[in-house]
């Protein structure tokens, strides 16, 4: 009798061990659903739109509709984890401390105007259930509201916190904000909710951060194609060829740089006896340099025709295009006018590297600095007021070389600089040579200095030598 | 590439001047913050600024021609924006450029302070 009793107790012990265990595995089952579901809406999300703000309001709308509550917010972190502000915020969310949460009892119960305040208050880590939940890592579960200091006590019962819970978000051990619910449809969230929102919060974690990771790279990819457009401008508006010359050899060398760009070389016919060279520099990057560029280019081609003063062409540019231009723009340009018959050469410097002169049969040097401005700092008085124009008188075998900055710049691993020095020793060591191999010279110089560290910045040459 | 960082002193002279000290470079990077702290002077009616190049290492293009701007609402509001000890690097690229014929560069701060004080004489 008394072994039949043991083993009918012992059975129903089993029983019932075994009805928690299969009670256990539905609700385990029904939290996979639950995710698996969730998974699916986020991943929806992902297709429909990937803008951050749809994505955790997709986020938010779910895990309230799946745990059952009346409302939701989520709190992002600042870049120091100082404080967390509510980003996205559905249903009527109380404000988290307790002053705020006064004027808010006594104004408006408004879901738009408690939004706002929320998203204006700052929560301390370590302050309130969000802040604390952020600071200590942990999923926080408060089942009477009532009974609970860290939740603010608000008079309006709309604003009432019954019950809540808040979870921290994060990504790679970091966290990057806080996901909270309050108020469930009917009775208070229990530790099976806080296991499944817990699980929702670690799904919403890996979104956000695929999220960031894909805007990152279409900002990138923003970026990249800016350049690449800015470039092709760039080859569009550089000679193909240099001009043939009599009595003289021209030579080029360009390379655009992948980060910044702007460098321009031209030639243009002034009259029959007059060819314009110019050379320029415009400082920042992409489109909007690329179209100054291109306007500056524009412009020069129809005032310096039949202009023989490089100072006029270049003042008159510069009052028309100073408006047009944004404040932290400005063209560094070299304009110099050869004279084909005498050899003289006339040269305006807007702010511009000085020419690099190279005489007595390349034993000489002298860099030829006019004082002059950038275009596009100053209207026009300044500007006009310290432009000067230099002559120079070429001889058989003189050398000019133009240059812009990139190459003086060009840096090494152990980002020292090209220099001027080197630009001149280059020529001089190569002066008895024609003009394609000097600037050959300077172009492996400079390859061999750099030693193939990939460069910032456009390196634009020109070499003139009278025969 | 070192990283930026700016203190502000304020000095209370015959009006008061505003120090901006850099260290480090100027770069897409860390021109923002640049640019808002010297837009709260302006906005806190403070018309006179030095600005401190002497740990500075490298500036933009776009950052010099950012200045330039700076200097303008300077001397619009009366007051004027200068530049103290750039390195021989950035004061040499200031020079090429010709924007030492309009921005004032100093050489020791004494002189910059008293160059406010000439001009407020």
């Amino acid at each position: 009798m008394l072994a039949a009793l043991i083993l009918l107790f012992i059975y129903i012990r089993l029983k019932r061990k075994h009805f928690l265990l299969e009670k256990e595995k539905n609700a385990l089952i029904q939290e996979k659903e639950v995710v698996v579901c969730f998974l699916q809406d986020i991943g929806e999300a992902f297709t429909e739109a990937m803008e951050l703000d749809d994505l955790l309001k997709k986020i938010i709308n779910c895990s309230i509709n799946l745990v059952g509550a009346s409302a939701g917010a989520i709190f992002l972190s600042d870049p120091q984890r100082k404080y967390l502000v509510a980003k996205i915020v559905e249903g009527i969310f109380p404000p988290m401390t307790n002053n705020i949460g006064l004027v808010a009892d006594k104004v408006s119960t408004k879901t738009k105007y408690l939004e706002d305040i929320l998203k204006k208050e700052k929560i301390e880590y370590g302050h309130s259930v969000i802040g604390e939940a952020a600071k200590k890592e942990v999923p926080i579960l408060v089942e009477d509201g009532d009974k609970d200091d860290r939740v603010p006590k608000l008079k309006s019962d709309i604003l009432r916190i019954r019950t809540m819970m808040a979870v921290p978000l994060k990504i790679k051990n970091e966290v990057i904000g806080v996901m909270a619910i309050v108020n469930k449809w009917s009775g208070r969230f229990t530790s099976t909710d806080l296991s499944l929102f817990s699980s929702l919060a670690d799904q919403a974690s890996v979104s956000i951060n695929n999220a960031r990771f894909y805007h990152s790279l279409a900002e990138k990819n923003r970026i990249d194609r800016d350049l690449e457009i800015a470039k092709d401008i760039q080859q569009l508006l550089i000679p193909e060829k240099c001009p043939d010359i009599s009595g003289y050899q021209v030579a080029s060398y360009s390379k655009a740089a992948l980060e910044l760009g702007g460098d321009y070389y031209d030639f243009i016919n002034v009259d029959e006896d007059h060819l314009g060279i110019v050379i320029a520099d415009v400082s920042g990057k992409g489109i909007s340099a690329a179209i100054v560029m291109a306007t500056f280019r524009g412009m020069l081609n129809i005032i310096a025709r039949g202009n023989k003063s490089p100072k006029s062409v270049l003042s008159e540019i510069n009052r028309i295009m100073y408006s047009d231009m944004k404040k932290d723009m400005f063209i560094s340009v070299l304009y110099l006018i050869l004279n084909t018959k005498d050899h003289s050469i006339v040269a305006s410097r807007a702010g511009h590297e000085p020419i690099l002169l190279i005489h007595d049969q390349g034993r000489k040097h002298k860099l030829i600095k006019g004082n002059g401005i950038v275009i596009g700092i100053d209207e026009g008085d300044i500007f006009d007021k310290n432009l000067e124009e230099t002559s120079i008188n070429l001889l058989k075998d003189d050398i000019i070389v133009l240059y812009t900055d990139g190459i003086t710049e060009a840096m090494d691993m152990q980002r020292r600089e090209f220099g001027r020095e080197n630009l001149i020793d280059s020529v001089m060591v190569s002066s008895a040579e024609n003009a394609e191999n000097i600037a050959k010279n300077i172009e492996d110089r400079i390859a061999r200095f750099t030693g193939g560290v990939e460069q910032h910045d456009d390196i634009t040459l020109l070499v003139l030598k009278k025969v | 590439m070192p990283a930026c960082e700016i203190t502000i002193e304020k000095i209370d002279f015959e009006e008061p001047i505003h120090i901006v000290r850099i260290t480090g470079a100027l770069d897409a990077y860390s021109f923002p913050d640049f640019e808002v702290k010297v837009r709260e002077i302006f906005d806190k009616d403070g018309r006179n600024i030095i600005l401190d190049f002497g740990k500075l290492d490298y500036i933009s293009s776009a950052g010099l021609g950012a200045l330039m701007g700076f200097a303008k609402i300077a001397r619009q509001n009366k007051g004027d924006l200068i530049i103290l000890k750039p390195t021989p690097k950035i004061g040499s690229i200031i020079d090429v450029l010709g924007l030492s014929k309009f921005i004032k560069v100093f050489w020791d701060e004494k002189t910059a302070l008293n160059s406010f004080v000439s001009k407020a004489g």
